[in-house]
Formats: C-alpha cells, structure tokens, sequence
C-alpha cells in the first residue's frame, strides 16, 4: 500500500466517524424535535413491525396451542385454496371496482373541497364549513351506516318521504344493486374529503401569494390562478397522496363494506376485507385469511413500486 | 416552561402507547374467596344479566355456600368469533361456558385436544354429579358423536341443560304467528292457513288490506335481523330445515337439502314473497334493534317466531295479546302436527388450563353445588322465603316475585341468569314443576293454549345420527367446507333475485363447486350406510 493510498484510507475513516458522530451530535441538538417523533415511532413498531411476524401464519397450520411461532409449516397450501376458491375471482373483480371507483371518484374529492374552503374569503363562514366537513371522519362506520338506514328506509325514512310528498314512489336504497354503488361512494366522500382537504389546505397555505399578485396583474382571473398557480403549487402532495392511495387499491375498508353489503348486493359488493374477516373470525380459519390478506398486501406493495417509479420517470415526484 | 410541558406531553403519549402491550392482572384472590372470570359466550346474553351481578340474593347464597364470586363477560356479537378471538390471543378467562353445538363446540373441542383445557377426570370420577352430566343418555346422539367422545387423552367439557325428565324438555314452540286483528280484517282464519299457497294467500290478502300503524305500513311477514328465523318454513318443503340439512328418503336415498329440487321450491317460494312485496324487503339487512322495534309496533302481520320471543318482544308494544299462531303449516308430507325435536342440552362448559388449581377447585365445588337440586332451585327460582314457598312440592312464586316477573326486574335478583347454565340437567318441571310464576302467569296460560293448537300429536324425540357426522368426516370436508359457509349468503341473494330464472343461476353456481368439492360422494356414503341399517335422523323439528 502507498501512501496515497494509505492518507485516503485515513482520510475516508475519519471522515465517516466525524459523520457519524456529527449524526447523533445532531440528533442531540435537535433532541425535543426527534422527541416529537418518538410516539410515532413507537405506533409504528408496536402496531406495524412487530405484528408482522404473524404473517408467517399464512404459510402454517395454525394451531391455537402452537401459536404463530409453534405451528407446522404448509407452505402456499391456504394460498392456492383461495385462488381454488369458487368465488375467489369475483371477490377480487368487486374489490377492485370499487377501489377504482373510489380512487378516480373519489380521490379528487379533498382536492376540490380545499380549492373551494380557499377562495372562501369570509373567515367565519370558511372555518365552519372545514370543521363541518372534517366531522364525519370521527364518526364511526356503524354510526354512519345506522344513520343511513334510518335516513334511507322507504319506511318512514326522511328522504323517502321527500320523495313520496313530490309524488314519486319511495325506493329501497339500501339493499339495491342499482344505487349500491353510489351509496358507498358518497357516504365514503361524506366521511373522508373534509378530513382529506386538511393537507391540502395546508399545502395551498404555503403557496408564495407573490405568484398571485403577479398573475393578477398578468389579468388572470381566479379560475386562472388556480389552473396555473395552486394545483402546479400542490401537485407534489397530490401525488404523494395518490401514490399511497395505489399501495391501498386492494382494500376498500372493511367497515363499510361489512355494514353496507346485504344479501341483495352481495354479487358486487362482497371483497377481500369481508371476506377475510368472515373467514378469519367468523370461521376461524385463521391461516386462510393471513393469507388472504398477505395477498392483498403483496400486491398493494407491487402497485405502489409501480406507481412510484412511473410517477418518477413522468414528473419527478416520489416517494423514495 | 412551554418546553417542559411538551417533553412532559411526548413521554405520557409513548408511554400510553406501550401500556397497550402490557397484559390485564387476573382476578384476585384471598381469605377463602375466589373469584372466576368467566365468558358466557352467548350473543346477547348480557341483556339478561343482573344488575348488580355479584350482590343479588342468588350470587350472595352461592357465594356463602361455595366461596366463589363470578365475574361474568357476555358476548356482543357471534359466539364464533368471540371464541376464535380468545383462542387466537390467548387471553383466556378461567371458565367458559357457551352453545352445545355448531363451529363453536367444535372449536372447543380443538382448544380440549390441542391442550388448552384442564383435564377433568379426577373431578369426575369423583364427584357424581360432574358425572352424571356426561352420561352417554343424558346429551344428544349428535353431540356425544361428534364432540364429548372425540376427546383425546381426558375428559375436558362439562355439558349442561339437557332435560331430565320428558316433563323438562322445553318446547319452544316456533312456528308462525299472526296478528289476529288482521287476520280477522281480511276474514281469513289463521287455523285454515295449510300450505304454502295458503300462506301466499293470506300475505296476499294482507297487501291489498293495505294495513297501517300509527301510520307506518304493516308488512304481510317479516322476520328478526339476517332474516332469522325464516328459514323454519322450509319445513313446508323438506324434512329437516335448512341449505345444510339432509333429505334421506324412505330408501335411504341420501340427498343435501341444497342440491334437491324442495328447497329449491322454498328459495323460489321466498323469492316470490320478497319481490311481490309480501316479505319486508329489509328482513336480511336490518339491525336486531330495528326488526324488534318494528315487532313491538307491530308491523309485522305474520312472523316466524319461538313463543317466548314473540311474546316478549311484542309485550313491548303491548300487542302481547294479539298474536295466535298461524296454521300450523304442513310439513314436507302434507302432515300439519307431526313434532320432533332434537332433545339436547344447550351449554357446553370447561375451565382453562392457564387457571391455577385453586380456581380449578373452586369452580369443580361450584358446578356440584349449582347442579345439587338445592342449587338448581337456588338459580332457577331463587331463595326458598323470599323469592317463593313450596307447596306440595311445587314450586310457588311470592307476590313481589311475580310483580318482578311482570315488570322485567327478576334477573335482578339473579334468578334464571347465567348461574343457570352450571346447573347441569334441567329439571324445570320435574323439580320445580314447571315455569317460575306458571300458576298466574298470562305469557305461560297463553303457551299452554297455542301448545294445544300446535302439537296436537304430541311430541317425539328425533332419534338417529346427524348424517352432518358423516360429511365431518368425509375425505372432501376440507373442500366441501368453504362452499358451505357461503350457502346461506347465496340462499339470501336468491331470495333476493329479480326473476326465477336468475335465482336458479345464483343457487347453480353454488350447487356446481359442490359437486367439484365432492358433495355427492358424501350423498352416496350416506346413502350406502342408510341402507346398510345406520340409523340417521330424517325427520326435526325447529326447536
């Protein structure tokens, strides 16, 4: 070795140790804010980490004595009887369909509610709507749904009776596969867009109100503005947030779906959330429905990849 | 300051992350007392519990007699899951008690073989009447079948309620029940309403009477949530109700109910009722809360119901007086009283092997004071002086205890609540002689009444082997099993179907992964062992 070689040696050690030490000097210095982090952090371990070592039930007879650790092994057995499933197909097609609808239905949804809470200029009038538009997200699914039903009955339900006093016939809303659809999307954009709308409102809030004065000076009206100034302003959040709503195309919220479904719709709205928590709880089949849901994470995973590395290529947004 | 608090405000919330990791503590111990934690793994069942569950007069005489306080978990929701959930996590009480039958006695039996329940034996043998609860006569042939002989290496589940007299077999009386006054208003008699099409009839009638309540619309018939209990009509066209049951001919001709033409006759019936309107169309999609609310105000002209149910869930409305029975229907043969019941016990009962051998002791003392005549008595009609007197050996209820009867509060005193259900064999009549109050009782004179109507044959034991014993054991199981747990999904889809032609389609598609599965070769092993002279249960009645 060659004393060049040996100074670059040297040189390259000290390097990473000042690195390294700078590292968690700089932690030290900024401790309150990494402190900030700390329950994060924790949720994330305590509720995503280490569960996900029961993920290796789906690839083990899971018995109640032997636990997650202690089963035997199956290999892909609880995979291929799902695939062998007689239904299986059909649960997939339903959850897709209705993820899509949500996602190109609904996705834009916050988006539209937070460009229309911004030209709001009456303060007041602003905060209300937002705090009665974010409302519903606290609410839980078996309320919504309870309030739905009450809402929807052609038996003395408030809209029905609307209906009925203009002289049409009542309809039976709940339970019809001809308005299943439009029930879980709009009582899914009911519960989620104003709470949806907060992060854009945030990122709206950050646009340099310079780039507005100049376009009105330019004559762009308020429709114009928002074409060429606010959506370009926002769209790294909007893709960030449509990347994540990819990873979640194969699960459509099992509440919802678990409530609303009936019999009558169960031919479209039957999907993999329902159909793991059936098999999983309700038939104790418990290696099944990991495996069940270990698919849906598989591909969730997969599609997000996809959609990051396009999302990359096309306009230099992404996750990682 | 500010930065203190902050810091203050980060360390509670990480702490109170964790402490979701840490486990509850058990249920104390000390001076001779012991207290259980049990799970009565019944959906609902907590709707009948005490309110104040360890200081009424029944939890203060066993306490005193036995040392042993419950702490009682009621389930919300299906028992399936609740047990699954506690298997699964292992968060175990020390003694559950829950259904003698279905997934779940099934699933008990797999937590008694996989090692998770104490082993009973010594107890047994040494206690008469833990033993007497486990003899062969005293539970049904399916049961002993399929879960009390199937345990290996011990005997871990205790079994209770089955009647000990004929006199104790309770006879819920299920059937359907109409509200006089509309029936009277469309002048049909309920006695004259035969079959099906009589039923269609009569609902018929009902729409075009075009009957209201305090102005909401009365349905022709409607049920309790999932449609409960509906499915009793399929007694009009196949012996033994239900998609799951079996059709065994005179021959021994083995057929699934769902793979035969009859309850495809029955599906096709309640699709006729559901699209013309005849059926509430929310019957499989509305809450229990909302289906007993419509009951109480009376929105249902016609209900599948047991007597007990109708009546007390009608009494909320004050129609208690209203509602007769509705036919009784003909069964399959054209037989309007032919009556077989599956005589069973209802509750199966074990302790967790995680409880120590102190409470294992505790709850062995227990179950043989509560199954003693004296504990019986003591939890099913209360403390002799207070709650009532005997009377040439019966039973006689006190004046303030019939008022509790009639206004709902008896449960209070801890009277025919859960302690009943480790009482072992039920001895109702045979001890008590017959229900708490029955001498003034209205709800009972009533039963008495509708009895006459309904079983004037009497009533019989269903006797022979479940034919579900053999497709358990089947090679296909395995296949055949997942099919199965959709079947009743897809009946409701059918029911639900615009044209027939599209029901047939649903319910095909169903029947085709059947057959892949291999329904037919357990049709063809039942069949071979019907005619080789195994005796099988092909006739029961809803009880």
């Amino acid at each position: 070795m060659n004393n060049v070689e040996m100074d670059k040696d040297l040189y390259t050690d000290n390097y990473s140790v000042q690195n390294k030490k700078s590292l968690w000097l700089r932690i030290w210095q900024h401790r309150l804010y990494y402190l900030f982090m700390l329950p994060g952090i924790i949720w994330f371990v305590v509720f995503a980490y280490i569960p996900m070592y029961g993920l290796t039930v789906a690839f083990k007879d899971f018995s109640f004595v032997g636990g997650i650790t202690g089963s035997e092994w199956s290999g892909l057995k609880y995979f291929k009887e799902f695939f062998n499933f007689y239904q299986a197909w059909d649960i997939i097609r339903n959850t897709l369909i209705i993820s899509l609808m949500k996602l190109v239905i609904g996705f834009p949804m916050p988006i539209i509610l937070a460009l229309l809470l911004n030209e709001v200029k009456v303060l007041k009038f602003k905060k209300t709507v937002q705090t009665i538009s974010y409302l519903p997200h606290f609410i839980s699914w078996i309320v919504v749904v309870t309030i739905l039903q009450r809402m929807l009955t052609p038996y003395g339900g408030p809209i029905n009776e609307i209906i009925a006093s203009l002289g049409f016939s009542k309809i039976q809303f709940l339970g019809n596969l001809d308005y299943f659809y439009q029930i879980i999307i709009l009582s899914d954009i009911w519960k989620a867009a104003g709470f949806g709308a907060i992060i854009y409102l945030a990122a709206i809030s950050g646009v340099d109100q310079q780039l507005y004065e100049s376009a009105k000076m330019d004559g762009a009206n308020r429709f114009r503005q928002v074409w060429h100034i606010t959506l370009p302003a926002i769209r790294p959040v909007m893709v960030i947030m449509f990347l994540l709503a990819c990873g979640g195309i194969m699960t459509v919220g099992y509440e919802q779906l678990l409530l609303l479904n009936t019999p009558a719709t169960a031919s479209i709205g039957t999907v993999l959330d329902v159909h793991v928590i059936q098999s999983g709880l309700e038939q104790g089949r418990i290696s099944y429905a990991t495996a069940v849901g270990l698919f849906q994470s598989i591909i969730g995973v997969i599609l997000i990849i996809i959609a990051n590395s396009i999302s990359k290529k096309v306009n230099e947004t992404s996750l990682w | 300051m500010k930065q203190k608090l902050l810091v203050f405000l980060m360390i509670v919330i990480s702490f109170t992350l964790l402490a979701a990791c840490s486990n509850e503590g058990s249920s104390g111990e000390g001076d001779g007392e012991v207290t259980l934690k049990v799970l009565h793994n019944w959906n609902g069942s907590g709707g009948g519990a005490p309110e104040d569950p360890v200081n009424n007069p029944v939890a203060e005489k066993i306490r005193e007699e036995t040392g042993v306080t419950l702490d009682i978990e009621y389930t919300n929701g299906s028992e399936v899951d609740k047990l699954t959930q506690v298997l699964a996590t292992g968060e175990f009480p020390d003694v559950y008690i829950g259904p003698a039958w279905g997934k779940e006695a099934e699933l008990l039996l797999e937590a008694a073989n996989d090692g998770l329940l104490h082993d009973l034996t010594p107890y047994i043998e040494e206690h008469e009447r833990l033993a007497e609860v486990l003899k062969e006569e005293n539970m049904s042939v399916s049961l002993y079948n399929d879960i009390i002989s199937q345990q290996q290496g011990g005997q871990f589940i205790l079994h209770s309620m089955f009647p000990a007299t004929e006199d104790d077999i309770v006879d819920w009386l299920y059937g359907l029940y109409v509200n006089k006054d509309i029936a009277d208003e469309v002048g049909i008699d309920p006695n004259s309403v035969q079959t099906p099409d009589d039923l269609y009839n009569f609902l018929k009638a009902v729409k075009e009477g075009g009957f209201e309540t305090n102005g909401n619309e009365v349905f022709p018939l409607g049920a309790y949530d999932n449609g409960w209990p509906l499915d009793i009509t399929s007694e009009m066209f196949v012996p033994v109700a239900g998609a799951g049951s079996w059709f065994i001919d005179e021959e021994g001709n083995a057929r699934y109910n769902f793979m035969t033409e009859e309850y495809e006759e029955w599906v096709l019936f309640m699709r006729k009722l559901m699209h013309e309107g005849l059926l509430d169309p929310e019957v499989f999609s509305h809450t229990g809360t909302i289906a007993r609310e419509k009951i109480s105000q009376g929105r249902y002209a016609v209900m599948p119901n047991q007597f007990n149910g109708m009546w007390n869930d009608t009494k909320q409305g004050g129609l208690e007086e209203n509602y007769v029975p509705l036919g009784p229907m003909e069964d399959f043969n054209g037989d309007r009283y032919r009556t077989e019941f599956n005589v069973q016990g209802s509750q199966l009962i074990a302790i967790f092997a995680d409880a120590s051998e102190e409470k294992l002791e505790a709850f062995v003392k227990l179950f043989d004071y509560l199954s003693s005549d004296e504990g019986y008595m003591l939890a099913k009609f209360g403390v002799e002086g207070e709650h009532y007197d005997l009377e040439d050996g019966e039973v006689v209820a006190k004046e303030e205890a019939v008022e509790k009867i009639n206004d709902g509060t008896l449960k209070d005193e801890g009277i025919d609540t859960a302690f009943l259900t480790l009482t072992g064999l039920d001895r109702e009549s045979s001890l008590g002689g017959g229900p708490f109050g029955h001498q003034v009782n209205k709800q009972y004179q009533a039963k008495q009444e509708f009895m006459e109507i309904f079983r004037q044959d009497g009533v019989n034991a269903a006797t022979g082997l479940d034919p579900y014993a053999v497709l358990k054991n089947h090679p296909n199981f395995a296949q055949i099993e997942p099919v199965t747990t959709v079947m009743g999904d897809v009946v409701q889809q059918a029911i639900h179907s615009s044209t027939d032609e599209e029901a047939l389609s649903i319910i095909n598609e169903t029947r085709e992964a059947l057959r892949n599965a291999g329904i037919e070769e357990v049709a063809a092993e039942i069949t071979e062992q019907a005619k080789s002279g195994t005796e099988f249960m092909r006739y029961r009645t809803s009880n």
